[in-house]
């Protein structure tokens, strides 16, 4: 069979190749702590958007750092007490999309919310104040400062701190939240639900954000990933450093957050994926303890998966 | 500004070049006619797929030359009364797609039927008995055969036969009835409009099957419009028979019918579009004489236009 990564039976068992932190744990302790003391100053603006059986919101709040971030927020008009949310995360570079396509779950009776990334292509603010390259690349911005200062350490935050907020909605069950997103919304609900364990269901998508060292290795740090392979040949030409790199991008290494998920996991990987090859995703995969699938399309890359985003409607459903 | 075709200006002018047949009405009204004593034979199937607010089918029926025809349908599970119905059309070698995507519309309580087209890569057959070239290509099929015999004109009556079988169930409104689709589906929410008068609302978006010659003139037969140029090659490599050839598809060119649409246009356009250039799309566009509107996105091609599916779901709640 055409192959371009590990045989199904190693991808199943791979283990990883990214370090990991020694202080790993204590990182992210202190980055919750954080966030926990971060006053979030909420506020639901009514949208521009109009559908007659949900109200739309432009969602903000203030997340780590002083960055107001912003999600799409719809809730069902006609809601008797608490119903079910499906919170969504978009792919690198991208912004949380259009409302119509949230509004298949909120006929189904769920809230929505649908991040954007900070300083991507939406609404929600990067407050910067990081040193080393800031041209191009969230991946690799602040892997010149401290760890702390790491932008994904906040953008992963971003999507525990709106989970914590929906779950803290009067209209929602805490009890029955999912996330779902691909690429970097497949590392982000990954994310999500290990720094957010009450989330109950997730479905990433080919994520992104796992197993650093690995895309490198296979060659294939050109797409997405390209930014690891920049930062070296500009800053560690000669990899002098390496070992401190990639245990620096340890810390936003989506496989070692995944011990924590409780919620049950369904996954779409495409086997021809070049983007985000499949061991770095199962190295992510392979790590969750919780009640886990994945569904395998043998002939697909960084692409739409077809039936996925139905089987993930109806995933949902079991919320 | 960058630019692939004509400039705004000359667009909203333009009369198209593709030639039209001298008995193009006669030629529909025999097709019509055709469609209409075919015996639909509408049989529902329950789905695979299940959603809380909406009963989901397949559904099949006849069309011309026996082909056995599938379309997804749902139904909303709440309605009291007659409601409206939308239709959806798909691009060029896919399918009716994923049931997710259409459920915000099932949300508003609109019945919805997203077409399968024959022998493309949904359920939908095609019979064939084509004389000519059938490796490859369905607008050239059956070009070297009788015109009443091209493969397009009988996909053109399957969308108006779905929207004359749709109408009439008790459940749908016959006067609300819209119509949407990129692309092919585009070129067939334009054909089925013009077959099928009685469409409320439209929105096609860079829409295919228009103005044929005008494509191959300005060297971008890429896409789907490569077999054109494949089919002089291989039939008319010194173009004596150019004449005929583009009358012929003429035949199928939505520009010349697009005259008997009623229906209200929302069509969405990219500038840079070098799959349907945008003169192709503004050909049969300024042909409309119903209340119509083009949105306009000067820096995308034939790709995602963002926003647009927003304002067709306003567009569409509004019927």
């Amino acid at each position: 069979m055409p192959i371009l990564d590990m045989p199904l039976d190693e991808l199943k068992k791979y283990k990883g190749t990214n370090p990991r932190p020694k202080d790993f744990d204590r990182f992210w302790a202190r980055a919750l702590a954080e966030m926990r003391e971060t006053d979030p100053e909420v506020e639901l603006v009514p949208a521009e958007f109009r559908a007659p059986f949900a109200e739309c919101f432009d969602l903000y709040f203030t997340g780590v750092r002083g960055a107001r971030v912003h999600a799409q927020y719809l809730r069902p008009k006609k809601a008797a007490g608490r119903h079910p949310a499906v919170l969504q995360f978009h792919g690198y570079t991208g912004d949380c999309g259009e409302w119509w396509e949230k509004l298949g779950y909120v006929a189904a009776g769920f809230s929505v919310a649908a991040l954007d990334c900070r300083g991507q292509g939406g609404k929600s603010e990067d407050a910067g104040g990081v040193k080393g390259n800031t041209y191009k690349g969230h991946i690799i911005r602040g892997l010149d400062d401290c760890p702390d200062n790491l932008m994904f350490r906040q953008i992963f935050l971003d999507t525990a701190q709106m989970a914590g907020i929906v779950m803290g909605f009067p209209e929602v069950d805490a009890k029955r939240v999912g996330a779902m997103g691909g690429s970097q919304g497949g590392g982000l609900t990954l994310a999500c639900a290990a720094l957010e364990p009450r989330v109950k269901r997730a479905a990433p998508m080919f994520p992104f954000l796992c197993d650093y060292k690995r895309v490198w290795e296979m060659d294939l740090a050109k797409g997405a990933y390209e930014e690891v392979r920049t930062f070296f040949r500009k800053f560690d030409p000669r990899h002098e450093r390496e070992e401190e790199i990639w245990t620096g991008l340890g810390y936003i290494d989506v496989q070692h957050l995944a011990s924590r998920i409780k919620a049950e996991v369904m996954m779409g990987v495409g086997l021809m994926d070049d983007t985000c090859p499949p061991s770095t995703q199962y190295a992510a995969f392979n790590k969750i303890k919780s009640k886990k699938r994945t569904v395998v399309y043998p002939d697909y890359e960084h692409e739409g998966l077809p039936d996925f985003l139905d089987m993930t409607f109806e995933f949902m459903m079991g919320l | 500004m960058p630019i692939v075709d004509m400039p705004i200006e000359e667009l909203e002018k333009y009369k198209g070049i593709n030639p039209r047949p001298g008995d193009f009405d006669e030629y529909w009204e025999r097709a019509l006619r055709e469609m209409r004593e075919t015996d639909p034979e509408v049989e529902f199937a329950p789905a695979d797929f299940h959603a809380p607010f909406a009963e989901c089918f397949d559904l099949y029926f006849t069309g011309v030359r026996k082909a056995r025809i599938h379309a997804k349908y749902l139904r909303p599970k709440k309605a009291s009364g007659p409601r409206p119905a939308i239709l959806f059309f798909h691009g060029y070698t896919g399918s009716s797609g994923e049931w997710w995507s259409k459920l915000p519309y099932a949300g508003l309580g609109f019945s919805v039927a997203a077409l399968d087209c024959r022998g493309q890569g949904g359920k939908s057959e095609d019979t064939g008995g084509v004389k000519g070239m059938t490796w490859k290509g369905q607008l050239i099929r059956g070009l070297g055969d009788s015109p009443d015999n091209m493969l397009m004109r009988h996909i053109l009556l399957d969308t108006a036969q779905l929207a004359g079988i749709v109408m009439g169930f008790p459940e749908v409104d016959a006067k609300r009835v819209g119509a949407m689709g990129g692309s092919q589906g585009g070129g067939l929410t334009l054909g089925c409009a013009a077959l099928e008068p009685r469409l409320r609302r439209i929105s096609p978006v860079y829409p295919w099957l228009c103005d044929y010659k005008r494509v191959w003139e300005m060297d971008l037969a890429g896409g789907g419009n490569a077999e054109m140029k494949e089919f002089f090659r291989q039939f008319d490599p010194r173009h004596e028979r150019e004449d005929e050839i583009w009358t012929r598809l003429g035949y199928l060119d939505t520009q010349h019918m697009a005259h008997r649409i009623k229906a209200e246009v929302l069509l969405g356009v990219g500038l840079m579009d070098e799959t349907c250039p945008p003169s192709t799309q503004f050909a049969v566009f300024n042909k409309i004489r119903s209340k119509k509107r083009a949105v306009i996105y000067p820096d995308f091609g034939h790709e995602g236009l963002p926003g647009l599916s927003d304002m067709q779901f306003e567009f569409f709640a509004g019927m």
